[in-house]
């Protein structure tokens, strides 16, 4: 009656017990980097191990029970975690150096994102999504507000209050519709701003804000224009603390519960000039260069997912005996976990695909040409400091690069670094729920065990193939940039 | 033979109970587990008249498994839940397996069967020991359906080629839980671990015990096609309110085929349901044939239903508009009864 199994494994094969791969092995691919730009490689290398410290001490350790405090009150923070990633800079690695950042470069984006997302995508996303709201604001060109920001969020980390930034996009009606230059003119939107002395106000509601009930600042975009996508969308800078600004409902989601989801209220909300984003591209190349970094960015989530998936399946089928012998022993859970290895090297891959594209052909091609050939010696004396601080606040810089970058050829490149990270986005996101079902699926009942994890990482990742645009609002993006290189000009 | 009539009349019937009484605690406790609610409720939809199903074909399955099918799956469709279809075929099982080998369940008992366990191996976790007359289990099972609320649990031992039964409150018995899981979360699952317990009943294992096991894995998958159809049904509506680029989106044709393909997934699974109480009875491979197909059509389901979210975008994600459950639940049913790809490993093999 029983089923007898058969040992599916050369006897001369020892399965050894699940390593971590080291840096190497995760990204053999940069190795090239370390003769190229040693300094810089050395830097990532060293920060990514600060990094793997940090997930495997406050993150790893905590994260079940830190999704249970979110489940019971929706406003509880991560305190510790939250302390300890001001302390690593989490929240402003990506700020150069003559900013008082850290200075990450953005290539290195995802080997830090997919480190932490391995760990929690909901925590990945608590802190990371400062990122998309830096993009933004960096993609608008608007220099003295990168500064501003910049000089704000350094000051809360060094205090080591967390330094929460958010974007706001989204509308109860309209969706992934606001994310696409085509279809700025059919979106169904809903948020109205009124020009009146001093400022502006603005009245409307913005829902799915990750972050929005507690960044200290929020990037609303509005669309001001519908009939010209060129110049339609208009960015401000809001705080909380702003007349008519209110929290609404936050909202109670099926995963990522670390990080919180609110709906934002503005009730004639008044914005002053001084907070109004000075945009120097078209709205459809401000998209562009956002999209570019955040849709990678989401990829970079997915992969760790993916990874992490992988990595449960695989201990899991090592230590469970199955029939006398081990669920690793057989064939076919052989190949489901190879399937699941390429999936997770498959979305690193891409991932890491978009980010060096965007390196040389995205938003970081536009801030490289700021670039001196002597800042490390500027850097060093400490003069850079002070010597960026002014020329971010010299409008003629703003002005350059928006008519640098709305060259035809620059604006081509942008384009294809948004289609890679439309690509990543989707791959990514795809690749980590298909390996989170199959990885459930193998554990079977144990799979569907919170305490298992493999579960909570399903419905994490699941957020991955929906925010930022849908998979397939992603997908229709790619197909129009691909159509289309040039854009709407 | 049953009358079709009646098959369309009892699914009415059942419609209506969901709408009148079960679909309110079902959300309620879904936010909010509640082990008695829950037990209340299940009561409730027991009285229903599952028990009298069986005898109306005088234990031909294949006149009543259509029935109990097509039941499943409305149960499914109108609570936009699995938790109170496990916690059904939980009992039903049970009552089927000693059914079939003639030593029948008293009707006052209320049976539960350990539905999320690898059955080709339970004897990974449990044995039996003692002798004939006087044995006892020990060892552990889990995330059994309503084991504090049951009083007895049906246990299938392939190695000792025994079906057993114990008393979930007699001796040598202790239970942790509700275990928090993916699904079907209002319908409470327990560990239960068994310390020398007394067998309440043992029978030898017979051929009809897996055509048992096979109806069981058509219950499941009607129960679960049937969620899956709920979901569906809401992504349809949703579809056509809702507007993206200046349109529906059910004019667009790019969803079209997303909703196309979730639809020809529900049909395959719907005509495997319908076939499945016919293919039990197929001389020498019909158990083998139905539990490759369940297999295959249960994860096609679990599959499938990610995209019934993207149909739904950021709303489908909040807990509030019960999409999101219909995935986890649809999920965590495709793990009943073990690992799919284990089922598949019993499947073709070449002959000589």
């Amino acid at each position: 009656m029983r089923v007898e199994l058969r040992k599916e494994i050369p006897e001369d094969l020892e399965i050894q017990d699940y390593r971590e791969p080291s840096f190497e092995e995760l990204f053999p691919s940069l190795l090239f980097f370390e003769k190229g730009c040693k300094r810089e490689f050395k830097e990532v290398k060293a920060y990514h191990a600060q990094v793997r410290e940090f997930r495997k001490k406050y993150v790893d350790p905590y994260v079940l029970e830190m999704e249970k405090q979110v489940h019971e009150d929706p406003r509880y923070l991560p305190k510790d975690l939250l302390r300890a990633a001001c302390s690593l800079n989490l929240f402003t690695s990506l700020i150069p150096k003559s900013l008082g950042g850290r200075g990450i470069p953005l290539w290195a984006t995802p080997i830090i994102t997919e480190e932490l997302a391995a760990g929690c995508v909901g925590v990945a996303n608590l802190i990371f999504v400062n990122g998309l709201m830096i993009a933004s604001l960096a993609s608008s060109l608007d220099l003295s507000k990168v500064a501003w920001i910049a000089r704000e969020l350094i000051k809360m980390e060094k205090r080591g209050e967390a330094p929460f930034l958010a974007t706001a996009v989204t509308e109860p009606s309209a969706g992934s519709d606001t994310e696409d230059a085509y279809e700025f003119k059919t979106a169904r939107v809903s948020t109205r701003v009124k020009r009146v002395e001093g400022g502006y106000e603005i009245r409307g509601t913005k829902v799915f804000i990750s972050n929005g009930s507690v960044a200290r600042f929020i990037l609303m975009d509005v669309l001001v224009d519908q009939k010209n996508p060129q110049k339609g969308l208009r960015c401000f800078l809001l705080t909380p603390d702003m007349k008519g600004f209110s929290v609404g409902k936050i909202e109670k989601k099926m995963g990522t519960q670390l990080s919180p989801t609110a709906e934002l209220v503005l009730d004639q909300c008044f914005v002053p000039d001084r907070n109004v984003v000075e945009s120097q591209v078209s709205s459809f190349d401000h998209l562009g260069l956002t999209l570019a970094v955040s849709r990678a960015w989401v990829g970079a989530v997915g992969a760790g997912a993916a990874r992490r998936a992988f990595e449960i399946a695989w201990n899991y089928c090592l230590k469970t005996p199955m029939g006398g012998q081990r669920l690793i022993d057989n064939q076919w859970v052989q190949l489901e976990l190879v399937q699941m290895y390429r999936n997770a090297a498959l979305a690193r891959t891409l991932t890491l695909e978009g980010f060096l594209t965007n390196q040389v052909w995205g938003l970081m091609s536009v801030f490289n040409r700021l670039r001196l050939p002597a800042e490390n010696f500027f850097y060093r004396t400490g003069l850079w400091k002070g010597i960026s601080q002014i020329l971010s606040r010299a409008k003629f810089l703003s002005a350059f690069l928006g008519r640098w970058i709305l060259r035809e050829r620059e604006r081509r490149r942008a384009n294809f670094a948004v289609l890679l990270g439309d690509n990543a986005k989707i791959s990514g996101s795809s690749l980590a729920v298909e390996n989170a079902r199959r990885a459930l699926l193998l554990m079977g009942a144990d799979g569907v065990r919170r305490e298992n994890q493999i579960e909570k990482i399903y419905r994490d990742a699941k957020l991955l193939q929906i925010y930022d645009g849908t998979n397939q609002a992603c997908g229709i993006d790619l197909f129009e940039r691909f159509a289309n290189p040039g854009g709407i000009s | 033979m049953i009358d079709p009539k009646v098959i369309q009349e009892m699914g009415m019937e059942l419609q209506k109970l969901i709408k009148r009484e079960l679909r309110n605690p079902i959300d309620r406790m879904e936010l909010n587990a509640n082990p008695e609610e829950f037990e209340k409720t299940f009561r409730s939809l027991l009285s229903f008249g599952w028990m009298e199903i069986e005898p109306m074909a005088e234990g031909d399955i294949s006149e009543v498994d259509p029935l109990l099918n097509r039941l499943f799956f409305t149960l499914g469709e109108g609570t936009l839940s699995g938790a109170l279809g496990a916690a059904v075929i939980g009992d039903l099982l049970a009552r089927r397996l000693f059914r079939e080998e003639r030593r029948p369940i008293d009707s006052s008992q209320s049976p539960t069967f350990p539905l999320f366990t690898e059955l080709d191996f339970v004897e990974d976790t449990l044995r039996c020991e003692g002798s004939e007359g006087a044995k006892r289990i020990s060892g552990e099972l889990s995330l059994i359906p309503r084991a504090a609320q049951a009083d007895t649990l049906a246990i299938l031992l392939p190695c000792e080629k025994q079906l057993v039964s114990v008393s979930l409150k007699g001796e040598g018995i202790s239970w942790q839980g509700p275990i928090e899981t993916l699904g079907i979360r209002s319908c409470p699952l327990y560990d239960v671990h068994f310390h020398k317990a007394p067998l309440h009943r043992s029978v030898s294992l017979s051929t009809r015990a897996e055509i048992a096991l096979s109806s069981a894995r058509g219950w499941l998958l009607s129960l679960t096609a049937g969620l899956f159809s709920g979901g569906l049904q809401k992504g349809m509506d949703y579809a056509q309110e809702r507007y993206q680029g200046g349109d529906l989106l059910s004019n667009h044709t790019g969803f079209r085929t997303i909703l196309s393909k979730l639809q020809t997934t529900l049909w395959s699974a719907e005509a495997l349901m319908e076939r499945m109480p016919q293919t039990i009875q197929e001389e020498g491979k019909g158990p083998q044939a139905v539990r490759q197909s369940f297999a295959e059509a249960i994860e096609s389901l679990a599959t499938k239903v990610e995209d019934i979210i993207q149909v739904f975008g950021g709303y489908g994600y909040m807990e509030d508009f019960m999409v999101e459950r219909v995935f986890r639940d649809v999920t965590h049913l495709a793990v009943a009864f073990g690992r799919r790809g284990f089922d598949r490993t019993v499947g073709p093999r070449g002959e000589k």
